[in-house]
């Protein structure tokens, strides 16, 4: 039983990988990120140019003005009201800060997490 | 500077001139009775004097023009400096350990085969005396650790007037606490230099940006996706305990087979679709010998980690070389949820030393067949499971090396596949309390013939529990992760215990508290404890930690052959560790 187990995981995850590289359109998806749809839950989040420049400054502010958060390596973006977090963090402990400060900045707006970890690891043995 | 201000006093002197001459003043009026100019004169003067004023104006306006030119050029260079600053990242972390590897006493007895006993389910029974007990300084020590310090630097470059970036990185993991250099000792065998440029995730590639962003392209040395997708479920990297010492680690020790660094990568990044994203990587082997026994053409260490020889071996790649390697994951991330799967594939991994000098009596039963037996194991002959002939020519050669000695595994039966796959996920509420699970099956395709020293394939757990402080400035996690028992072992343990197959499940628990002052510098508290079974031997520093405090003694010898005389492996150990450090980033 443990051995039929572990033998169907394995595939059937490389089949999601698979079909997850085979459906990716990447430009197309990329270009077109979630816009909000009146009637929506989600359509008090106005989307201009202008809202958007004003969300990333809110978010740049927020990070650049708390005490301990490291955001020195990190860029905001905000694109038809999504906001687009890139970069990296040395830390765990500022991303998952960056993370809550950028969401309740953000209010309702999607936080797309793009920031690369860069942790203290060494494999060497 | 000295221009304009002469330029602007003449022009207030020129000015007043013009004030003092226009100003329809009576006395002024009234002495020029004697010698009443005409107003042709005055105006005639005026217009001569405007004139002068209109050109020291203009040349005025042209040296503001010229300042502020060169005021422009100096802020744009400062941009740029300023820009290739924030290119360079790193962390610097140095902590203070007192750590135990919890084998003093430990006894060791050799086991055998029950007289007529051809399986290697046994029964066992103890063939001799008492061993050697545990070699060298195993109890509590202190000792000063790197922790995976590193800088790096990484930039972009905008390829004309395209959407595609040219990216680049290059970082090196370097060494606080003692000197650089290659890593050959008794108990740490690598010809990786800490401080070189490479020694770290080190690529260039392509990223589409703007209303291209079809993701990123990247060649080099690299991490995999199966490492990196997961990273952010270690509160603990770099420390004593964190996760790596179990996930990932297929054999325990001190090298982490789904977790390494590797060569000659090409990795792959989706861009983000609704909160959907993967990653996908395939590392190319070049390895030339179909065993995967030697250095991958271009590469200092075999596949993996570890030198030629680790471990007091003969100079092979034969512990856990493989050629190429295949990764991937499939990430979702929506508020503060987070969901991961990772898939890893090893090609052709060779295992064959794990013979050399086992402790396991069904080896000791196929050795002393002998390389001429008839008889049958699993449908094969005994006698193919091991390499008689190389060992053979080389006891020929060596008589009093090899004596001491047995034969490898049969590459024929012991370089196969080997793959991972891992599943999790992480909560992160608004409050502050982050939540991380990550399960893991660990799987070595080998025959059914030598499955009894499978001991690379098992499951695992993760768990995570950490709060961040609502000032920010305090963080606090703890950790327990489970290594299920494997299939089969080896018996590379010198007091390795044959009934107790299965009986290598390993537990450990980490808890660790952060203190930050300001946005770089840290101070950290952390204590891990690893409680293994009876022929477990998984330590608490893998994967990140610089002094590892696993399972070996201090047993060394002078001379590289098939007796495997390194460092002795002792199951059952009970490694404790306590570690404060600082640590700074930038």
């Amino acid at each position: 039983m443990e051995a039929a187990r572990t033998d169907l995981f394995g595939p059937l995850l490389a089949i999601a990988l698979g079909a997850a590289v085979l459906a990716g359109r990447p430009p197309a998806l990329a270009q077109t990120p979630p816009l909000e749809q009146p009637g929506t839950p989600r359509q008090e989040v106005v989307v201009t140019a202008q809202a958007d420049a004003a969300v990333t400054a809110k978010v740049v502010q927020v990070l650049e003005n708390d005490r301990f958060v490291d955001s020195s390596h990190i860029t905001v973006e905000t694109r038809n009201g999504v906001v687009i977090l890139r970069g990296i963090v040395m830390d765990l402990g500022d991303l998952n800060r960056m993370l809550r400060l950028a969401r309740r900045v953000a209010g309702k707006r999607r936080i797309v997490n793009r920031i690369d970890l860069i942790p203290e690891d060494l494999d060497a043995d | 500077m000295f221009g304009t201000r002469m330029l602007r006093a003449l022009a207030a002197v020129a000015a007043a001139v013009l004030v003092v001459f226009s100003y329809p003043g009576g006395s002024l009026a009234q002495t020029a009775q004697t010698a009443q100019p005409s107003d042709a004169d005055t105006q005639a003067r005026m217009r001569i004097i405007q004139q002068r004023i209109d050109d020291l104006s203009r040349q005025l306006h042209e040296l503001q023009e010229q300042q502020s030119e060169t005021a422009k050029t100096v802020s744009t260079s400062s941009n740029r400096l300023n820009t290739f600053m924030k290119g360079f990242f790193g962390t610097l972390d140095v902590s203070i350990d007192e750590t135990t590897k919890g084998m003093s006493g430990m006894v060791a007895v050799p086991y055998s085969l029950a007289p007529g006993v051809t399986s290697p389910t046994g029964p066992f029974v103890i063939s001799g005396g008492q061993k050697a007990g545990p070699y060298g300084r195993v109890s509590w020590m202190t000792m000063m650790s790197s922790n995976g310090s590193n800088v790096g630097y990484r930039g972009s470059h905008q390829i004309g007037t395209t959407d595609v970036d040219f990216i680049y990185q290059v970082a090196t993991a370097i060494d606080m606490a003692a000197a650089p250099g290659l890593q050959d000792t008794w108990t740490k065998s690598s010809n990786t230099v800490m401080g070189a440029i490479g020694l770290g995730d080190t690529y260039l590639g392509f990223q589409g940006h703007g209303t291209a962003n079809w993701g990123k392209l990247m060649l080099g040395e690299m991490y995999m996706p199966y490492k990196t997708s997961t990273d952010r479920l270690n509160p603990f990297s770099g420390q004593l305990g964190n996760y790596n010492t179990i996930m990932g680690n297929s054999g325990g020790d001190n090298r982490i087979e789904f977790g390494t660094r590797m060569d000659h990568v090409i990795r792959y990044e989706s861009p983000d679709f609704s909160g959907l994203s993967f990653d996908v990587a395939y590392a190319l082997g070049q390895n030339p010998d179909p065993n995967s026994n030697l250095t991958s053409l271009g590469s200092v260490d075999c596949s993996g980690g570890n030198n030629p020889g680790s471990g007091n071996l003969f100079l092979n790649c034969d512990d856990g070389g493989f050629n190429n390697a295949f990764s991937g994951d499939l990430k979702f991330e929506i508020g503060g949820l987070y969901l991961v799967g990772a898939y890893e594939v090893h090609t052709d991994v060779n295992r064959s030393s794990d013979g050399v000098g086992a402790n396991n009596p069904y080896y000791a039963y196929l050795y002393g067949l002998g390389p001429n037996s008839t008889v049958k194991c699993g449908g094969v002959l005994c006698s193919s499971l091991l390499d008689w002939s190389d060992f053979q020519a080389y006891e020929g050669e060596n008589p009093g090396e090899a004596l001491a000695g047995s034969p490898e595994y049969n590459t024929a039966y012991d370089v196969v596949n080997e793959w991972a796959m891992k599943f999790g996920g992480q909560y992160r509420f608004d409050f502050g309390l982050t939540l991380d699970y990550l399960y893991e099956d660990l799987h070595r395709s080998l025959p059914a013939v030598m499955e009894f020293q499978n001991e690379r394939q098992r499951t695992g757990d993760w768990v995570a529990i950490e709060y961040d402080f609502p000032s920010g400035a305090d963080r606090i996690a703890a950790g327990w992760a489970h290594a299920g028992a494997s299939v089969g072992d080896p018996g590379g343990q010198h007091n390795y215990m044959p009934a107790g197959v299965g009986d290598n499940q390993a537990n450990m628990t980490t808890l660790s508290y952060w203190h930050k002052f300001d946005k770089q510098f840290t101070v950290y508290a952390d204590v891990a404890d690893m409680s293994n079974d009876g022929n477990a031997h998984y330590d608490i520093g893998a994967g990140g930690h610089g002094i590892k405090t696993d399972c070996h003694d201090a047993t060394h010898a002078l001379f590289i052959d098939y007796s495997s005389a390194g460092p002795t492996t002792w199951g059952g150990c009970h490694p404790i560790g306590f570690s404060m450090g600082v640590n700074f980033k930038f």
